[in-house]
């Protein structure tokens, strides 16, 4: 028989050949289930990170919430009358430019605006989880309607007996 | 032998050479007559037939002779015809490629949105991400409204008795002795955490579905339990029966449900408002700026499965677009102040409720709004409906004689008054149908128009307000804003009622002195402010300033102003409301500042009689006289304990004066206050 056909020559082997495709298929896939773990492990991460500034935002809130509660006005008020502090009506300043006192600095009685003094908060106003509530402002009003006569003008504009006191 | 033309399953030519070399022993011409064609054959078989011995029998020419190995004929196979079966292959396959690509074409090409979108949403879900609520501050940054992060806590009774077995097998021993302490051990977590009793929370575990009968799935067990506190308790479940978390607990669930906190509680709480259980403002500012404060919520859409979220699956959150923080005007120091002094006051006076304005007479801002009684935003449930919304602006009544301040203001400015007109006033003085007198017996007497402010003379005022045209005054009270909404921003506002150009005259003498006229309390304040301050009317405001969640300032609204009357004019009022202050300064005077002010005392109007039903006391004071800042207005509703607005409203504008200068550095006053004349010979 004739040879029909110049059979080039290989450089390796069949079974060299197919051991270098495997081998880099292999690499190939080894590298994506690498890539895809530490993305799942990461993402595991991310979630547990998120997790946590979560809950740290939700202290943070609470903690900001207490703050504000404790620095009231009410709440100071009670604390500075614990002190024993009392307010001071009269007004004086100090003239920072050339130290002048400006108004009459008078001492306290203690009993110049005994309103302003923080009261004892009611039973019935302080929740479980806050600190002792501010004092009530609802002033105790006495429920008595009252008793001036009743004056009779039919509409606003009556003319009789007007009398508008000044 | 090279004979291709003989069929290939014949017998080769040997044994019948064979055959045919015995015979050519006989002849000479056997072996070309065994080798020639086989048209040759039959002539010399036939020769032969007949040279050879006759009498032996006919045999076939291919028969080997007796004795000679037999083969037998292979099978032969039948070559079915290649053509039908390739035939009938191709169109089984072209069959199948054809429904293939039908199907393909029909799931592919037809409506593709519709099955990706089909698939999408087995895998996708999407969460609302909540905006969080503005915050309302004062103006100092002190927090009077803001959002907490929160959580609706509900249990899983069933998970909780069982502590999460998995139903589809028995429990184990241990699972059962887990299921037996559970109950106990939630139970008691939720009272660290919650408060309550433990048997109530028990009483929860122990519920059932009315509908199914078996065990409850889903029970609420708080509301607006702080996010931080509904950490603890998920950590104390992890944690478990024995605290190391090797046997942790199960069924205690959240949903988010965010909080609304009013750490200042009753202070500014008619301004601010309350929002009711779904979040949404129903009153105040709350309501009034529900838009603005809610936000945008936004969308977060992404991939997940059973084990948790896909990590390179879809992932599109649209951000939500939080609410915006508005700044308020209101101190709420002076305002818890003004509070307390103003409660003070109304126990004095023994009245109904009380109103108490602090402005800044320049600006405009009100820097306290008190409104007695009131209730705490945080749990407005507790207060009288009635106290709910905000007196100072829904609630008109007549102003009684702080209006005159207004009337000399009108008269000052067209030059019909200075403080020393002089005025002769007589013991009563017709009007309408009847006759108007004063508070006080008197004869005549001389009063310059200082002296008909200071004693407060409803004569005296009627006499120098016929000088100026109807239409005029009415000019004038609508430029001081009376009788039209304010648009400070406080919603609900009642615009109150003042007569037009065509009023007839005792109407007109009426309103001069503050009654026939309805106003609210802002606006009264506004319009004195206006008079006092040089004559500039500024709109009150309440909100100083916005914020969105950018961090961005927030349009608002340009508040108006404009000029009523001349600077003079102003100067003359203001002097004359201080001799209102030296009357009787060692009651009505403060120390360290001049003050200026004007007490009213009115009767009110019930609707519900359609008559005057009690009284109105009011006082407004400004300080220093010398160059008014700050203007407090104090209004006292149905005083029973006396009425009159310089004795019951009076030490309350005071007080809240002798605060609020210093406060905003307001220098003490360093002239006298003048005693000029408030009678003529």
């Amino acid at each position: 028989m004739s040879e029909m056909t110049n059979r080039p020559r290989a450089g390796v082997s069949t079974v060299g050949f197919v051991l270098i495709v495997l081998a880099i298929v292999g690499l190939g896939l080894g590298g994506v289930m690498v890539v895809t773990t530490s993305i799942g492990a990461q993402s595991r991460e991310l979630s547990a990170l998120r997790n946590r500034a979560d809950d740290l935002a939700y202290e943070s809130a609470a903690l900001g919430t207490q703050l504000e509660t404790l620095s009231s006005t009410a709440s100071l008020a009670l604390r500075a009358t614990d002190l024993g502090m009392v307010p001071n009506p009269y007004p004086a300043f100090v003239s920072l430019a050339d130290g002048k006192i400006l108004g009459t600095p008078t001492p306290v009685e203690g009993d110049e605006l005994p309103q302003l003094r923080g009261r004892l908060p009611k039973v019935t106003d302080v929740p479980a989880q806050q600190p002792p509530a501010p004092p009530s402002e609802s002033p105790q009003l006495p429920g008595e309607a009252p008793t001036e006569p009743v004056q009779n003008p039919d509409d606003v504009v009556a003319a009789d007996q007007v009398g508008g006191r000044g | 032998m090279s004979d291709e033309r003989r069929p290939p399953a014949r017998k080769p030519a040997a044994p019948r050479s064979t055959g045919g070399t015995r015979r050519a022993r006989n002849g000479a011409s056997s072996r070309t007559s065994a080798t020639a064609s086989s048209s040759t054959r039959k002539p010399a078989a036939k020769q032969r037939a007949t040279t050879a011995a006759p009498a032996r029998k006919r045999r076939r020419v291919d028969a080997p002779p007796p004795g000679e190995r037999r083969y037998r004929r292979s099978a032969s196979l039948k070559l079915a015809s290649t053509g039908l079966r390739l035939r009938v292959f191709l169109v089984v396959v072209a069959l199948l490629l054809g429904v293939a690509g039908v199907r393909a074409f029909q799931l592919q090409a037809l409506d593709p949105q519709a099955f990706a979108a089909e698939a999408a949403s087995k895998m996708q879900t999407t969460r609302d991400e909540p905006a969080i609520r503005g915050a309302i501050t004062d103006r100092n940054g002190v927090v009077l409204a803001e959002t907490e992060p929160g959580f609706k806590v509900t249990v899983d009774p069933d998970m909780i008795k069982t502590n999460g077995a998995d139903k589809r097998y028995p429990m184990s021993r241990k699972k059962q002795e887990e299921a037996e302490l559970a109950p106990g051990a939630v139970a008691d977590i939720l009272v660290e955490h919650l408060g309550g009793r433990k048997a109530d929370y028990l009483e929860i575990f122990d519920r059932t579905n009315e509908k199914t009968g078996k065990r409850s799935r889903y029970e609420i067990v708080a509301r607006q339990v702080p996010a931080h506190t509904f950490t603890q308790i998920q950590a104390d479940m992890r944690a478990g029966l024995d605290g190391d978390g090797k046997r942790p607990l199960y069924g205690v669930f959240g949903e988010s449900d965010p909080i609304r906190v009013y750490p200042n509680r009753s202070t500014g709480s008619n301004v601010v408002g309350f929002v009711n259980a779904e979040g949404k403002g129903a009153s105040g500012l709350e309501y009034a700026l529900q838009e603005q404060l809610a936000g945008v919520d936004g969308k977060s859409t992404y991939d997940r499965s059973t084990y948790g979220r896909i990590p390179l699956g879809t992932n599109i959150m649209v951000p939500a677009e939080d609410g915006v923080d508005y700044q308020l005007t209101l101190d709420s120091d002076l305002q818890w102040m003004t509070d307390q002094m103003l409660a003070e006051g109304i126990r004095n006076a023994k009245a109904k409720t009380g109103t108490a304005v602090a402005m800044n007479v320049h600006t405009g801002e009100i820097l306290a709004l008190s409104v007695l009684p009131t209730f705490d935003s945080s749990n407005p449930g507790a207060a009288d409906p009635d106290d709910l919304g905000n007196r100072a602006v829904t609630q008109a009544y007549e102003p009684g004689s702080t209006q005159k301040v207004l009337t000399m203001a009108a008269l000052a400015d067209q030059g019909l008054v200075t403080p020393d007109t002089r005025v002769q006033v007589p013991p009563r003085i017709a009007s309408g149908g009847g006759y108007v007198s004063d508070s006080y017996d008197h004869g005549t007497i001389n009063l310059t128009a200082r002296g008909i402010l200071a004693n407060s003379s409803n004569i005296g005022t009627i006499q120098l307000a016929r000088q100026m045209e109807k239409g005029t005054l009415s000019q004038y009270l609508a430029s001081f804003g009376l009788g039209s909404k304010s648009g400070s921003g406080l919603p609900g506002e009642n615009a109150g009622s003042i007569p037009g150009k065509d009023m007839p005259d005792y109407t007109r003498d009426q309103i001069s002195f503050g009654q026939g006229l309805s106003v609210n309390a802002v606006q009264m304040a506004s319009a004195i402010a206006s008079v006092v301050n040089g004559g500039t009317y500024h709109q009150p405001r309440i909100i100083k300033s916005a914020t969105g969640a950018d961090g961005k300032a927030v349009e608002l609204p340009e508040p108006t102003s404009r000029e009523v009357i001349s600077e003079e004019a102003s100067a003359m009022v203001v002097e004359m409301m201080e001799a209102v202050t030296m009357l009787d300064p060692d009651k009505r005077a403060i120390p360290g500042y001049r003050t200026a002010g004007k007490s009213g005392t009115a009767q009110r109007y019930d609707p519900k009689c359609k008559c005057y039903n009690g009284f109105t006391a009011s006082y407004v004071g400004v300080a220093p006289a010398e160059d008014p800042q700050i203007l407090v207005y104090v209004v006292l509703d149905q005083p029973t304990n006396g009425n009159l607005g310089s004795q019951l409203a009076l030490p309350v504008v005071n007080q809240v004066l002798q605060i609020a200068l210093p406060r905003y550095n307001v220098l003490p006053s360093t002239s006298e206050a003048p005693r000029k004349a408030l009678t003529f010979e």
